[in-house]
């Protein structure tokens, strides 16, 4: 639920990006920070509705997987096992096409979703590549520091494009494998070979995106359940999202802003902050309500020399 | 009150013991065959013939013209030309045996398998039957032509059925791998003429089956599969060169255990049976018959769910066998254009299973080719990219991850080192404000 309308992406230099938010925007960065009875402080990444539909995904992919390389590689004890687990040939197959149905509905409600929030809200696109994924510079030592990431970071980003890529090719290919006959009256029948080899080679691909990819990047490297509990510490936020807080406590310090719509331009700092930053930045973070001033209304991106840095001030 | 049946007892155990030793007698001397001739006086005067049967058998087999009643030489009466027998239903039977037939088989003694008739007059003679050969005794005009006996069967099949049963004294494997057979089915619902082995395995010749007799055999009551069989690849190689490689009948559906063509079983093993030639190199390599037949047909739809559903759990077997294609018995080389698997009838047979199918429809399989540089370069070419993005990219993940990894010890080093540092810092910072 990024609220960056319009990025900047300024690869070339410390250029700050700008957003163009609304009161409601405000509204919604105000009520995702937010502190639990401990009085520690944490975002809220993800609604209730994300986490059903991750959940789904990740169900369907589960039985997709299990069912799909069950039939590739039957003549295997394990395949064996498996084909003897959902009764045979017959309701295994049967399976796989229910949960490819439940997939497919899934994809087009993110579909129909993403057309809302880009259409009626005008908030998407945080998974859109852009000035901020640079990390692989840092991986490879080109860079001091890791990059700073907004709403999704770069492996995130990452496993959504591939993942993306993989369940289209596998849904269309498995929808002319389903359907040979229909299929094959438009197109020229090579299309059921052709579709029998991407789908085994897609499947390949969503395994390992999601297996070996996101499993390290949610699982290994770190355990970010974000996903199931729909929220992430500030500590994480810092750490893996920091533009998104600069974001969402520029955002909510605006909330009681007299004019709308606002700029907010964050700075895109292509070093993260040392230890001594850091606890900068937290002492600031302690009084959004002042680091919010300095962002003022505007009517667009051209009066960025007049903004500031949400953050540094 | 006891001593009664004692003595009665002990009065007619000599005469139960002479009757017992004449039986023993008299089936040792008939079990001893025809080679033997009767040597007892007694039973030679009480057994005089009053008419012989006028046969002449071969000196050289050392058979007497002793009547059959004493010598038991069932050739006596058999190897007569025209010797017939009438079943209760009217139906003639012939009982002549040629005796070069019979010194052919594997078999050695008549009364191996006819159990029924192991003595003279037969067990089951009815009492009629005497009067072909005593007609003077009888009264009755000499008799012109053969003899004809009235037989105690209800019809020709009844004999064929007795015998039959004889043969599982010695064979009751054979007998154990008929039981499923479709044909023993057959005759368990009340259909007499579902062949038994004596149908197969002709009585009196019976011999190894050679495959070119073989192929015929079953023509006997299959005709129509007999002659499509006849005009297949298969079946013309074996009458016009009596190939020993291509399948006869049996080879397919089974001899003993033959497996009904509608039956599970039978489609569900059909790329085994249509494989054990097809997937064999060395027999292949003769004809220049692709043997990637049997792994590319498991590759695709059709023949991976006909190996699942023999697998446990399976319950449906509709999906396309070898000869759902190729043909039953009427198999020809996909190059002969009245083959059901060439160009040119290809969309009729994808028809039969798929009404809708289009024009299209029949490229969607491959041919039994595989995926390969010279058979199809272009999917070749899909298989190679498709394999070499997805490798690169799963190249990256593990490549990222791995620097990632680095990237993370080297920190957490660098934060112990830091956090060290910090501590010495504070110990000396405590030391010097001490």
């Amino acid at each position: 639920m990024t609220t960056r309308l319009k990025p900047q992406p300024a690869p070339r230099g410390p250029k700050p990006y700008t957003f163009q938010i609304t009161w409601r925007d405000a509204v919604d960065a105000t009520m995702r920070l937010r502190t639990d009875h401990k009085g520690r402080r944490y975002v809220s990444r993800f609604s209730t509705a994300t986490a059903i539909e991750h959940f789904v995904f990740l169900l369907a992919f589960a039985v997709l997987a299990i069912t799909g390389f069950a039939q590739t590689f039957y003549d295997t004890v394990l395949g064996g096992q498996v084909l003897v687990l959902f009764g045979g040939i017959d309701s295994l197959r049967q399976a796989h096409h229910a949960f490819a149905f439940i997939l497919g509905m899934a994809v087009i409600y993110h579909l129909l979703n993403y057309a809302n929030e880009a259409v009626v809200y005008r908030r998407a696109g945080g998974m859109w590549f852009d000035g901020t994924d640079w990390s692989l510079l840092f991986r490879f030592g080109r860079s001091k520091k890791p990059a700073r990431f907004g709403r999704y970071t770069f492996p995130e980003k990452i496993s959504y494009w591939v993942m993306a890529l993989a369940i289209l090719a596998l849904g269309v290919t498995g929808l002319a494998q389903t359907f040979p006959i229909l299929v094959s009256e438009f197109l020229p029948g090579i299309v059921v070979p052709i579709s029998r080899l991407t789908h085994f080679w897609m499947a390949v691909l969503l395994a390992a995106a999601v297996l070996i990819w996101h499993v390290y990047d949610v699982l290994v490297r770190k355990v970010n359940l974000s996903i199931l509990t729909g929220n992430m510490s500030i500590k994480d936020m810092e750490e893996d999202h920091p533009l998104e807080l600069q974001y969402l406590e520029a955002a909510a310090g605006a909330l009681h802003s007299p004019d709308w719509p606002l700029v907010l331009e964050i700075a895109r700092e292509e070093d993260a902050p040392t230890a001594e930053e850091k606890v900068e930045a937290k002492e600031e973070a302690a009084a959004p309500q002042e680091k919010a001033e300095p962002a003022r209304p505007a009517e667009g991106p051209e009066k960025d020399a007049a903004s500031k840095d949400s953050v540094k001030g | 009150m006891n001593k009664r049946p004692a003595s009665r007892l002990w009065k007619t155990l000599p005469l139960l013991a002479a009757i017992f030793a004449l039986l023993a007698w008299i089936n040792l001397s008939l079990s001893a065959g025809r080679v033997q001739a009767l040597t007892i006086d007694g039973l030679r005067a009480a057994d005089t013939p009053t008419a012989t049967v006028t046969v002449t058998p071969p000196a050289e087999q050392g058979i007497t013209s002793i009547s059959p009643h004493a010598t038991g030489d069932c050739f006596a009466c058999h190897s007569q030309a025209g010797i017939t027998g009438v079943t209760k239903d009217g139906g003639t039977y012939s009982l002549y045996i040629d005796k070069s037939h019979y010194q052919d088989t594997l078999h050695s003694s008549c009364v191996f398998c006819h159990l029924n008739q192991k003595s003279y007059p037969h067990d089951t003679s009815p009492i009629q039957s005497c009067a072909v050969c005593h007609w003077q005794a009888s009264g009755a005009p000499a008799p012109d032509g053969p003899p004809t006996f009235q037989l105690p069967y209800e019809d020709t099949r009844a004999i064929a059925l007795e015998i039959n049963a004889a043969c599982a004294k010695c064979h009751g494997g054979e007998f154990k791998e008929i039981e499923n057979s479709v044909h023993t089915r057959t005759m368990s619902k009340d259909n007499r003429f579902a062949p038994v082995c004596v149908d197969c395995h002709a009585p009196h010749i019976i011999k190894i089956i050679n495959r070119q007799y073989g192929a015929q055999l079953c023509s006997k009551c299959h005709l129509a599969e007999y002659i499509a069989y006849g005009s297949s690849v298969h079946g013309a190689a074996l009458k016009a060169e009596n190939n020993q490689d291509v399948p006869i009948c049996d080879d397919c559906h089974g001899a003993h255990n033959v497996i009904g063509p509608r039956d599970a079983a039978f489609r569900l093993d059909a790329f085994e049976m249509c494989g054990k030639c097809h997937a064999d190199a060395e027999r292949m390599k003769k004809y220049n018959i692709s043997t990637d037949v049997l792994s590319t047909y498991l590759d695709d739809f059709h023949g991976r769910s006909s190996d699942l559903f023999g697998k446990p759990g399976a319950a449906k077997i509709t999906k396309a066998a070898c000869y759902d294609c190729h043909g039953v018995h009427n198999i020809l080389p996909p190059d002969n254009p009245e083959s059901k698997v060439s160009t040119v009838n290809l969309q009729r047979t994808c028809q039969e299973c798929h009404p809708d199918a289009s024009a299209n429809f029949p490229a969607a399989w491959l041919g039994h080719k595989q995926v390969s540089i010279q058979d199809t370069p272009g999917l070749f070419a899909l298989k190679s990219l498709l394999a070499v993005f997805v490798s690169t990219i799963v190249f990256f993940f593990a490549v990222y991850i791995v620097l990632d990894l680095g990237r993370r010890r080297a920190k957490r080093k660098a934060e112990a080192a830091a956090k060290e540092a910090a501590k010495t810092e504070n110990e000396d910072g405590e030391e010097k404000s001490q």
